[in-house]
């Protein structure tokens, strides 16, 4: 049997592994934006004592979940959970490790947003009366997410890029079906060679939509 | 506290040792990449419509693929291209190739920051190509392309790590080995966290000096 036909024969289990690649990412994704959302609103705090030392906590999570590799927070966050809760899936934590450190990137995308939007506009809703959660939801949080949203889909294939390393922890995404392919058959470039065409496919439809997204931003 | 001093005290030089490879990797991939990555800067920007889109497809293919995944196909590829080279070698020559396609984009995104008419005047006064990239274009870049370029380089140093699954000795590679020896993977990978960590702040601080000696330069 020619080495194509073989890959065409394991397709639906690659497939298979890509929906559990990009269900992770999107379940990462979102779980990041609420980190990401909770890190700004305390980074933008007041300055009593409480409120600067949860300021500094997310400060120093934030420098180091951008300063150390995804793959040594993986590792962590693997081992860090086998200790609190040892039932936990690798897929959990998978999620949970590509959640947290995605959460970080996610803070410092919105403060870029947020220091576009005029410092008059929260005054003048402090003027007429707001409270600050209506600040945050009726006029910071809806035009951040206008400004930030083509970033949040590259943030998204960035997600789906480094899902790769959860093969390490056993999480049996697209890389981790092709490995365990690659050591059944004993067919090893064209394996790779298919899920880096799959994942190319993916990121580039993605970054087609992020190029969408910044035109139409523009054009508001 | 005992415990975690006996542990720290087996697990720190093999650590140091990871690192020092971790290291000299990024500083190898670090200036072949920039080598590569102007290159196809140049491509990037040239008349010829067949050199661009080469350069073009080079940077989407190295942008849209995993990293691991580019890792994988290098390891496994280039041996059966006939090209016999320790997986040292093969994690620097992957990992330049894969940051060239970025660099290449904040090279470009620079260079096309400059206003035409600067190298159309410089070409109205008889420049050549590259006179008008070295003298005209380039040093007014390097203030707009240095904050990129240091978020790409602390990428470099993160994505090393990255190069433990292909046998690379490097410090990811090392954290292992010392798990093997210790048993205590939790506190062997904070502290392997914690060197990648101080790494990164270091380039930093470094890169944010230049920045500001770049600014007062330019006054």
């Amino acid at each position: 049997m020619g080495t194509v036909e073989v890959i065409f024969q394991y397709m639906p289990l690659l497939l298979k592994g890509l929906r559990y690649t990009i269900l992770v990412s999107i379940e990462a994704i979102i779980i990041a934006l609420c980190i990401g959302m909770l890190l700004t609103v305390v980074r933008m705090g007041g300055n009593s004592l409480p409120s600067r030392i949860v300021k500094t906590i997310a400060n120093v999570y934030i420098s180091f979940v951008r300063g150390t590799p995804v793959l040594v927070q993986i590792y962590i966050i693997y081992q860090a959970l086998a200790v609190i809760g040892p039932n936990l899936s690798s897929f959990t934590s998978g999620v949970i490790a590509l959640s947290l450190n995605s959460g970080g990137f996610m803070a410092e995308i919105m403060r870029g947003g947020i220091t576009a939007i005029p410092k008059g506009q929260i005054e003048a809703g402090y003027a007429i009366g707001m409270s600050k959660r209506q600040i945050w939801t009726r006029i910071i949080l809806p035009q951040v997410f206008r400004v930030v949203m083509p970033q949040l889909t590259s943030e998204f294939i960035n997600v789906i890029k480094v899902s790769p390393m959860l093969s390490v922890v056993a999480v049996v995404e697209l890389t981790r079906t092709a490995q365990r392919l690659v050591n059944s058959t004993y067919i090893t470039i064209p394996f790779y060679i298919t899920i880096a065409i799959i994942y190319f496919i993916v990121c580039a439809l993605l970054e087609e939509l992020v190029k969408w997204q910044k035109r139409r931003m523009l054009a508001k | 506290m005992e415990e975690f001093l006996r542990i720290a005290e087996i697990t720190i030089p093999l650590l140091m040792q990871g690192l020092v490879v971790t290291i000299e990797i990024s500083v190898l991939a670090i200036i072949f990449s920039i080598i590569v990555g102007f290159l196809i800067c140049c491509m990037c920007l040239s008349k010829n419509k067949l050199v661009e889109a080469i350069a073009r497809v080079y940077i989407k293919i190295f942008r849209c693929t995993p990293f691991m995944v580019q890792v994988y196909l290098a390891y496994y590829g280039l041996p059966s291209l006939g090209l016999k080279v320790s997986a040292f070698w093969i994690g620097v020559a992957v990992m330049s190739a894969y940051n060239a396609a970025y660099i290449a984009v904040i090279f470009e995104s620079g260079i096309r920051s400059i206003p035409k008419g600067q190298s159309e005047a410089a070409a109205a006064i008889g420049m050549g190509y590259f006179k008008t990239l070295f003298r005209i274009l380039l040093p007014q870049t390097v203030g707009v392309i240095i904050p990129p370029l240091t978020g790409q380089f602390l990428q470099t140093v993160k994505d090393t790590s990255i190069l433990s699954i292909i046998t690379v000795t490097e410090l990811t590679m090392m954290t292992k080995k010392a798990i093997g020896v210790t048993f205590a993977p939790l506190f062997v990978y904070l502290l392997a966290g914690a060197l990648y960590w101080v790494i990164n702040i270091g380039i930093e601080m470094v890169t944010k000096k230049i920045e500001k000696k770049n600014k007062l330069l330019s006054i």
